[in-house]
């Protein structure tokens, strides 16, 4: 019998092996991984799924940066209503790789948006900010205050890019908005959460593969201009579209969705150094999962897969082989300014109390 | 005016109650004055029960059932009117500033963190319970028409503010942290009046705001109306008492 290149491949690249009785808990890291030291900042973006990779890596001793937080005068449950603590700076869902590239490119001064303020869906002069339109459950009270959020927030993410060490990011959809006039990506078609659509300055778009290629390339190159050591992991959210406007089943355009996404991951992590994949997506989506990691309505991902993908990513980040627990709800502590204030105020209102003048 | 007065709150009934023992000691013929101090001994617990559930002591509703029969006062509260201090009294380390909406021209320090006025709201709210749970009270008890006066402008004078801080803080072996900006006194100072105002409206509850002749030109306290840093004097408890005749 003759030698070939399959002789003696190992378990992994073999369905049989690797998959055949083996049950959902499936580890598909094959390649050496990319591996977290402790001190490490990892900073964290993406799509929604995106939240529960940011939520587990805070609580599993990993330096998790987080370069925009809420002023600690602000509770935890407003902070949280307000955007804060979901990804490492207050950007919201990102779920375009084009969304990306922009974000650093408008944080570094490089692309200013033609059309960078919409009006709340609420109306009553408030307005929102088109590039993460939720943080502000309400809308901002005026632009001029917007523009001062965004300035800060823009700040902070200047600093998360040049100081983090590892970068995570979960690439969600293919399918996206941009204004016809300079290509600015929304992350929500307008008029959903804010604004007014209007088919003469707005267009859809579904990126294809060397779209998405050329958008990661770029911002690789951006941000390592500023971070020339910045590692970085890609993910493929395995959270299907919520809606299609491509005019496909919203089954076949998720499967291009996440087949171009899948793919463009792929090239940019054989082409740039540094650069690595993370199986989320199979794990969740694969056939030995047989779809028990979905929720009823077939897109939310449970708590178990969620545990699952982050026990395989602990693994061969950080060599930790116990599964992680369930992240419990952050508390915080009040402020001690704020504390110490109260108490003084609370001592002239003590005082006051000692006057009874008589009545 | 010929009805007598009565009004209820905590620290800030001091100032009212001691320029009603001097009205009542130069006329004891006029129409008299009179408060409740919420938080006095007789009363605790002031307030029994959590949440939306929260009333007051059956001593606490007693007093004031009694005093609204025996006197049929005009009836007004200065309940509340102290949280906004806490966040804005003493300059934070991690320095903040708000646009406060609806008032044109209020300074915005650029350099300091951004907070956005919903979210200042919604801190501010959160502290308010008790508060609110009072104005509860006082609307089911009292009766609606009840006027709840604004609470007392902030102090100008970064100096004046600074030299209590200091005092207090020392004792305590705390650094001296400093003074909050005026501008931001007096924005957090607005946000906290609209959201009692908005309060007393749900509760068919009147708000009276402060009377101007008791502010600068600028809206902040007179400095000689003040009692300590954040409650009014006896001379600032007159001019309420003449703001609640002149309704």
């Amino acid at each position: 019998m003759s030698d070939h290149p399959y002789r003696g491949l190992p378990p992994e690249a073999y369905w049989r092996r690797a998959i055949v009785g083996q049950g959902p808990a499936i580890d598909p890291v094959a390649r050496p991984f990319l591996r977290l030291d402790p001190a490490d900042r990892v900073a964290t973006a993406g799509s929604c799924f995106a939240q529960n990779i940011a939520r587990y890596l805070k609580r599993s001793g990993f330096g998790y940066l987080v370069s925009e937080t809420a002023h600690p005068i602000i509770p935890a449950a407003v902070a949280e209503r307000h955007g804060y603590g979901l990804y490492s700076a207050r950007y919201g869902n990102i779920y375009t790789a084009r969304q990306l590239l922009q974000l650093i490119e408008r944080a570094f001064g490089r692309f200013t948006p033609a059309v960078d303020i919409w009006d709340a869906p609420g109306g009553a002069g408030r307005v929102i900010d088109p590039f993460r339109p939720t943080v502000e459950p309400d809308g901002y009270a005026s632009e001029a205050e917007l523009r001062a959020d965004r300035a800060w927030h823009l700040a902070r993410v200047r600093e998360m890019f040049e100081t983090l060490d590892v970068f995570v990011f979960t690439l969600g959809l293919t399918e996206a908005w941009e204004a016809v006039e300079d290509g600015a990506v929304y992350p929500v078609c307008p008029g959903v959460a804010g604004g007014r659509f209007d088919p003469a300055a707005h267009r859809f778009r579904n990126f294809r593969v060397a779209e998405i290629v050329a958008d990661l390339t770029a911002f690789v190159a951006a941000l390592r201009a500023v971070n020339p050591a910045a590692r970085i992991i890609l993910t493929v959210s395995p959270v299907p579209l919520v809606a299609t406007a491509s005019g496909n089943h919203v089954l076949s355009a998720t499967t291009y969705s996440k087949s171009a996404l899948r793919a463009a991951a792929q090239e940019v992590c054989e082409d740039l150094p540094e650069v690595h994949y993370f199986p989320s997506y199979e794990i969740i989506m694969g056939a030995p999962a047989g779809a028990r990691y979905f929720a009823e309505d077939m897109r939310n991902v449970t708590e178990e897969g969620v545990a699952h993908v982050m026990s395989v990513f602990l693994r061969h980040a950080a060599g930790i082989e116990a599964g992680p627990a369930v992240p419990p709800v952050e508390r915080r502590e009040e402020d001690e300014t704020l504390s110490a204030a109260r108490d003084w105020v609370r001592l002239m209102c003590d005082e006051a109390l000692l006057d009874d003048g008589g009545d | 005016m010929s009805r007598a007065i009565f009004v209820i709150g905590q620290s800030h009934v001091a100032a009212i109650r001691s320029a009603a023992k001097t009205r009542r000691e130069a006329d004891p013929d006029r129409p008299r004055t009179r408060v409740i101090h919420t938080m006095e001994e007789r009363y605790a617990p002031e307030l029994v029960g959590e949440g939306d559930g929260m009333r007051f002591s059956l001593a606490l509703e007693e007093a004031i059932r009694d005093q609204i029969a025996r006197h049929d006062p005009v009836r007004a509260s200065v309940s509340g009117g102290n949280v906004h201090n806490g966040f804005a009294l003493i300059r934070h380390p991690r320095p903040f500033d708000f646009q406060l909406s609806a008032e044109a021209g209020l300074p915005f320090d650029p350099a300091a963190e951004p907070i956005t006025e919903a979210m200042m709201r919604a801190a501010l709210e959160s502290a308010l319970d008790r508060d609110r749970a009072r104005l509860r009270e006082i609307a089911r008890i009292m009766g609606p028409g009840v006027i709840q006066i604004e609470s007392p402008p902030p102090l100008a004078d970064d100096g004046r503010i600074a030299a209590l801080a200091d005092g207090y803080f020392r004792e305590r072996g705390i650094a001296t942290l400093g003074v909050a900006p005026a501008p931001l006194r007096y924005k957090m100072w607005r946000l906290h009046s609209r959201i009692v105002a908005d309060t007393c409206t749900e509760l068919g509850l009147r708000y009276l705001p402060v009377p101007p002749e008791t502010q600068d030109e600028r809206g902040f306290l007179l400095p000689e109306l003040a009692g300590d840093a954040t409650h009014g004097n006896e001379a600032y408890g007159e001019a309420i008492i003449r703001a609640l005749e002149a309704m």
